[in-house]
């Protein structure tokens, strides 16, 4: 079921056009990673639709009406000069169905700590209320902005258990990142946004699972031409002759049924981090 | 009305953790009274009344002075620019209730300055009073802190707070002294009277004074005060609409 569909939305800063004609839909209960390069316009996208700040042109269509939305920022701040019990309390206070008190504490795991001041938590303790302050209003949409930039490894798997917590409780959740493995671990779908254009929708799964590399080595390079006009390149880093299909079978059929001299033949799934090497490699030419 | 009130009450916990308002606008105030009623004589008649009496309005109207356009001015400024105003847009509240409640709750503490500071200065110094009196007084000096409040607001639209710091600063200390808050105008020379008494730091305190010596506000005082009012508020409200 749709819950919100963005159409041809524009955004200007001046002279600077930073969003061209964006459109997509999100699916309630879905996970969307957006993904693009610095400058792309993610966090201006995000900003729209958290009503921060307007479109040019294009509109946003929520149906049902408008949902309640969690933000979780990258810089995770909270703030200062409260304790994390007045700074929950007054979180809750703001809401009409509020999570307890005590569940908020407890997912923030600073149950000893609700008469310490927010300024004098670490930076880890920060993230954690950050992020059980985002969920105190029982949100339909989680917007994650960057979340696990600048964290650990221990720190980044503590908050894919949460995420995966979200999504099995049927959390709509979009997210920017530029960890490209957070695609495959956490996302349903990747929207790629490039000079302000979503340039590629699809669905994770569908990305890696259907599209193959088929690589293999000639016996002897007499069928280096032949294999050129099917659209096969020379690899010169692996030293390898490849093609990218979402059909490898089919290829393979043919390499047999044309008697091409292949040996040492393999296949590789493209990952998320092919992908998006792919893609910004084409915005970085133009 | 409740998200109001909540937000408020945080608001003036963050204010009373403020380590920069407890001393300019609480200590500071004070410590000057104390110097200036001891070095001087404080039951030297001066418009009407003890000069005792005179210069506790005369501080007590800096320290809302300083609370309003320096501290407010530059806690808002700070706090526009962190990153956690972003999470604070999230929330399930308008932009205008966020602004009422930090605007409300730094009236309640300018009152609680007003109450603490005629207290303190009362029973230290021996300064009696009608209570009708130090009602009128005190609700004069609540209430007409408002153009202050604005000059603040519109302070906070400074992109850094370097610059806010010293604009606001050189504003609150030249009204303060231009207005008459550390020497009595009549003691000015003539140039600076002719256009002291229109500065809004003068027509401030010149409200509570008059009220003191038992007379009533000069209307004229009250209009330029409201003009300030309303050009400080137009240009705050202006130049925030042309950032945003």
């Amino acid at each position: 079921m749709v819950m919100l569909s963005v159409e041809h939305l524009a955004k200007d800063f001046g002279r600077k056009r930073v969003l061209h004609d964006v459109t997509f839909s999100l699916e309630k209960g879905e996970s969307v990673l957006l993904l693009g390069a610095n400058g792309a316009g993610k966090t201006t996208l995000l900003d729209i639709l958290m009503g921060n700040i307007k479109a040019t042109n294009g509109h946003i269509d929520w149906y049902e009406g408008k949902k309640k939305i969690g933000l979780v920022l990258q810089d995770a701040s909270v703030i200062d000069r409260v304790t994390v019990k007045e700074l929950i309390q007054w979180t809750r206070s703001l809401y009409t169905s509020p999570l307890s008190y005590q569940e908020v504490i407890q997912n923030a795991g600073l149950v000893e700590m609700e008469k310490t001041k927010t300024d004098n938590l670490s930076i880890g303790q920060k993230r954690k209320l950050h992020f059980s302050l985002a969920l105190v209003g029982q949100p339909d949409l989680l917007i994650m902005d960057e979340p696990t930039a600048g964290m650990d490894v221990h720190a980044r798997k503590n908050v894919y258990r949460q995420i995966e917590k979200l999504k099995k409780a049927g959390m709509t959740i979009l997210m920017t990142t530029h960890v490209l493995q957070e695609a495959s671990l956490i996302g349903d779908r990747v929207l790629f946004l490039e000079n302000g254009v979503i340039k590629t929708d699809e669905t994770v799964s569908g990305l890696e699972s259907t599209t193959t590399w088929i690589r293999f080595r000639l016996e002897n390079e007499n069928a280096a031409s032949f294999l050129q006009q099917q659209g096969f390149t020379w690899n010169s880093d692996v030293k390898l002759w490849e093609k990218e299909t979402r059909s490898s079978d089919e290829w393979i059929r043919w390499l047999v049924e044309n008697n091409v001299p292949f040996q040492d033949l393999s296949t590789e799934k493209k990952s998320m981090e092919n992908f998006y090497e792919e893609w910004t490699s084409e915005e970085a030419m133009g | 009305m409740k998200i109001i009130y909540n937000t408020s009450k945080m608001e003036m916990f963050r204010l009373f953790r403020n380590q920069y308002f407890v001393v300019f606008s609480l200590l500071m105030p004070f410590i000057f009274y104390a110097i200036y009623t001891t070095t001087v004589s404080g039951t030297m008649e001066i418009a009407g009344t003890e000069w005792k009496a005179y210069f506790l309005i005369s501080m007590t109207c800096f320290s809302l002075m300083g609370s309003s356009v320096t501290t407010m001015g530059i806690q808002l400024l700070y706090d526009r620019r962190q990153p956690w105003m972003k999470w604070v847009q999230s929330l399930p509240m308008k932009r205008m209730q966020y602004f009422t409640a930090r605007l409300v709750s730094l009236m309640v503490l300018n009152g609680m300055i007003i109450i603490a500071l005629f207290t303190a200065a009362s029973v230290w110094k021996g300064i009696e009073l009608p209570l009708m009196k130090w009602v009128q007084v005190g609700g004069w000096i609540w209430l007409g802190i408002l153009p202050f409040l604005a000059l603040g607001l519109w302070i906070s639209v400074f992109k850094t707070p370097d610059t806010a710091t010293g604009v606001a600063n050189l504003l609150t200390l030249g009204m303060a002294l231009l207005g008459g808050l550390w020497t009595p105008m009549d003691n000015m020379p003539a140039f600076v009277q002719s256009f002291g008494t229109w500065t809004p730091g003068y027509l401030y305190a010149n409200g509570a004074w008059s009220l003191l010596a038992g007379e009533a506000v000069p209307l004229v005082t009250i209009v330029v005060l409201l003009a300030y009012l309303v050009i400080f508020a137009g240009g705050a409200l202006y130049t925030h609409a042309r950032r945003i």
